[in-house]
């Protein structure tokens, strides 16, 4: 049982970190309502009504949601808690969040993994801390597809790194079945091992990392398919995001209006730190882990700055590189570091389940 | 994957693709929502809160609308009309 646990020394640390911050998050809910009633914010209702009622072919003309509709939630992450809904008989909700918390063990041992393999052979429990104690965490806890597509994110680098196809392939296909943006994910990681291909002079291997784009780019067609059916335009997920005040603009653009009137300011906060690490990453020699970030800022921000902290802060692979801040500081610091990242978890917790609107 | 296997495959998604792609170029005619919310450049709240307010008003002034495509409105309490909130409870 030692040796056993010797070598699953990664496993075995990250179920034990997840599982305390699962408590930890679980447990700090029943002030404010109780585990399912306040984690279930914003997105997550849009979720549930997909999840009760599939995907509905007309908008609604309720005053909160006018010319609103679920199409532009991806279907995987609904259809997977749709069906934990009927094997376990728990709530829209709270099958949801069974799922997510579940897929959150998996996430953090898998990206632990690959933080070893590939980014840092040594600081890999200072990585796993990070990940599940500190506030980039929060919305892999709760009814979102954060933790999902961060399984999937974290699969498809590692499968691209090894050189393991068929895998791959799956996991392009699912990724884009799960977020818009999952094409953008694919596409980045099939233009690296396209390039990298290219350099060893492989056509296997180039022909390979062209396959992965392909195979994640039926997903997206099978749900615009289901949309044109649906709706009657294949495009309805992208079009509706105007009804959430998204529209395609210059990523500057955005920027610029959100110093011009004041507002947003919590995304504009969050871009600028974006930004920040991303040339941190790009200097840390992450060159693929970056540029998958890289084109997801560069998504998200046009078409606004609302939930760009998520879309990134929320990706393990921004957390790579937030550990890597800490390569040359000394132990004491690193520990007062993590600690304070807890506390300031605890807080933004609070604040979520209270119905925050900074960090939706 | 070995490029026999790789390259029909690649055509084959490619084809299924430039279908949905041609679909996608050409949203059916009847799509009130692109009309009036996508295709005049309006975001559905914005038009609703300044221009319109109310159901009752914009009724008024577009009569045909009862045509229109949106899910039950909140006169039929039996129909659901708004995304329901969870209960505080715990699973």
């Amino acid at each position: 049982m030692k040796q056993i646990l010797k070598a699953n020394k990664i496993l075995f640390f990250s179920f034990i970190v997840v599982a305390f911050s699962l408590v930890v998050f679980d447990l700090e809910t029943i002030p404010f309502g109780g585990l399912t009633y306040s984690t279930c914010k914003w997105d997550c209702l849009w979720y549930r009504d997909i999840i009760l009622h599939g995907y509905q072919p007309d908008v609604y003309l309720s005053l909160r949601h006018i010319g609103k509709a679920a199409w532009p939630f991806f279907p995987l992450f609904p259809g997977l808690a749709a069906g934990v809904k009927y094997l376990t008989g728990l709530t829209a909700e709270g099958a949801a969040l069974l799922l997510n918390q579940t897929l959150f063990f998996f996430m953090v041992a898998f990206a632990a993994l690959y933080y070893k393999k590939f980014v840092d052979g040594q600081k890999y429990i200072l990585f796993i801390l990070l990940l599940c104690l500190s506030p980039f965490s929060l919305w892999c806890k709760i009814q979102y597809t954060e933790c999902i597509y961060a399984l999937i994110t974290i699969a498809i680098v590692y499968f691209a790194k090894e050189k393991k196809y068929i895998p791959l392939f799956l996991c392009a296909f699912l990724a884009t079945l799960t977020r818009p943006t999952g094409i953008m994910l694919v596409g980045t990681c099939g233009a690296y091992l396209m390039i990298e291909a290219l350099r060893a002079r492989n056509l296997n291997d180039f022909l390979n990392g062209g396959f992965s784009i392909m195979a994640g780019s039926l997903g997206l067609s099978g749900y615009m398919l289901y949309l044109y059916h649906l709706s009657g335009d294949a495009l309805a997920f992208a079009h509706l995001e105007r009804s959430w005040g998204r529209e395609f603009a210059f990523p500057g653009a955005w920027l610029l209006e959100a110093i011009r009137h004041g507002h947003r300011i919590n995304g504009l906060i969050s871009a600028f730190i974006d930004m920040f690490f991303l040339y941190y990453g790009f200097k840390k020699r992450m060159y693929l882990e970056t540029s998958i970030l890289a084109v997801t800022f560069l998504c998200a921000i046009s078409s606004g700055v609302d939930s760009l902290h998520r879309y990134i802060m929320g990706n393990p692979l921004f957390v790579m590189i937030f550990a890597r801040l800490f390569d040359y500081k000394s132990k004491k610091f690193t520990n007062y570091a993590v600690l304070g990242v807890f506390f300031l978890n605890i807080i933004i917790s609070a604040m979520w389940f209270n119905d925050s609107h900074y960090f939706y | 994957m070995p490029k026999k296997i790789i390259i029909p495959l690649s055509i084959l998604i490619a084809l299924f693709d430039f279908f949905v792609l041609s679909k996608a170029m050409h949203p059916t005619a009847n799509q009130n929502y692109i009309d009036y919310f996508i295709k005049k450049n309006i975001p559905a709240m914005d038009y609703y809160y300044k221009e319109l307010y109310d159901y009752y008003e914009l009724r008024q002034a577009h009569p045909n609308m009862e045509t229109w495509r949106f899910r039950p409105i909140c006169q039929d309490k039996q129909k659901e009309c708004v995304l329901p909130t969870p209960s505080r409870s715990s699973p």
